[in-house]
């Protein structure tokens, strides 16, 4: 990925408010697309073990995501019939590994595998 | 055989979170009937499993579409009692039901279509939406309208066309249409990414089965025994 790509898909993340939410786990350590961004400028060891990863997400961080956007004010309250669930309601759903929690899980896996696909055709 | 120029609606009222659904539904009719197919409007207080029975009878429509809480095993609607379960799901044979409730993909709709029903279009998970105000209509709600109007794209195309892989694919295509939407944010929206999420999740879990096959989102043609499975293995095994 060359540097002018990775600025072009931090500012769409930006535009969603994705920048600034982890987007990739290297070496236990969770990497947001603004500091992806930044190791890619610095053309750094971890943003060669980044590109190599890529696309390659674990639980750990679909969990990391969930947490930090409830943290930041990002989730809304979701709605199903006959249930609701505020933002606190899911991270305490999502703790305690509930079916729900795992539907809550398997959500955000699905709109991380949706950002992949369309960071790898914009490229 | 059924009237081909009838389609029944059931839209509760009175059930928890209903009053978006109940409102979308309403839009659904009014579209319909401009399209010169008659409606039977089962609504609010009339959405009951005796309204729907008499009405099946009278009026013999071979479209059924609805709304309300839903398990594996039951859909619910005014009151959240009983419309149709095991005990009663074979009169909708030789007829199509498409019905926004949660989880009856996973088995009432399979028995519906056991039990001689043309097809069955539903969703085999929970059916997620966010909203401003659930109580208000869902078209002037800013995010419940997307969810709402994803669904009743499906329903319409069943009910004009009679098409079932038609009102999949148009339902579908709606689906991402409106994902797409939310991805680019056009308004910045605090919660696009989030709002992009569920119409994701309600896509995916949306299932269709028919006499002949099935249609599952990017899958086509499994064994009904294992509905439900490929999309939630698909992701886990890609997964650390």
């Amino acid at each position: 990925m060359k540097l002018a790509q990775v600025v072009d898909w931090v500012n769409q993340m930006r535009k969603i408010g994705e920048a600034d939410i982890p987007y990739i786990e290297v070496d236990g350590k969770f990497y947001t697309p603004n500091e992806i961004l930044e190791e890619a400028k610095a053309n750094s060891e971890v943003w060669q073990k980044i590109q190599e990863q890529l696309g390659d997400p674990s639980w750990g961080l679909v969990e990391k995501r969930l947490e930090e956007k409830i943290k930041k004010g990002r989730v809304p309250t979701i709605y199903s019939m006959g249930k609701t669930l505020t933002p606190e309601e899911q991270l305490k759903e999502i703790k305690e590994k509930t079916t729900t929690g795992w539907t809550l899980r398997l959500a955000e896996a699905k709109l991380l595998e949706e950002l992949e696909k369309r960071r790898k055709n914009a490229r | 055989m059924p009237d081909e120029n009838v389609v029944l609606v059931i839209r509760p009222r009175n059930c928890h979170y209903c009053g978006n659904g109940f409102y979308a539904l309403g839009h659904l009719v009014d579209s319909i009937k401009a399209n010169n197919i008659d409606v039977v409007d089962l609504a609010g207080q009339d959405a009951i499993k005796e309204r729907v029975t008499q009405a099946i009878e009278k009026y013999n429509p071979d479209i059924v579409l609805s709304f309300g809480h839903g398990s594996p095993f039951v859909y619910t609607a005014e009151n959240e009692k009983i419309v149709f379960d095991k005990n009663n799901i074979d009169i909708l044979a030789n007829r199509i039901w498409h019905t926004l409730s949660c989880l009856v993909g996973q088995k009432l709709g399979m028995e519906m279509v056991e039990c001689g029903g043309l097809a069955f279009s539903g969703y085999n998970e929970s059916w997620y939406w966010v909203a401003e105000d659930v109580n208000q209509d869902a078209y002037k709600d800013k995010y419940a309208k997307y969810f709402f109007d994803a669904d009743n794209t499906i329903a319409f195309i069943l009910a004009v066309t009679k098409n079932v892989a038609e009102a999949y694919r148009a339902g579908h295509d709606k689906y991402n249409q409106y994902i797409d939407y939310w991805l680019q944010n056009p308004d910045d929206d605090e919660y696009a990414s989030e709002i992009a999420k569920w119409l994701i999740w309600d896509r995916d879990v949306s299932v269709v089965y028919t006499q002949q096959q099935q249609y599952v989102f990017e899958k086509n043609v499994l064994p009904i025994a294992v509905m439900g499975l490929p999309i939630i293995l698909g992701v886990v095994a890609s997964y650390r």
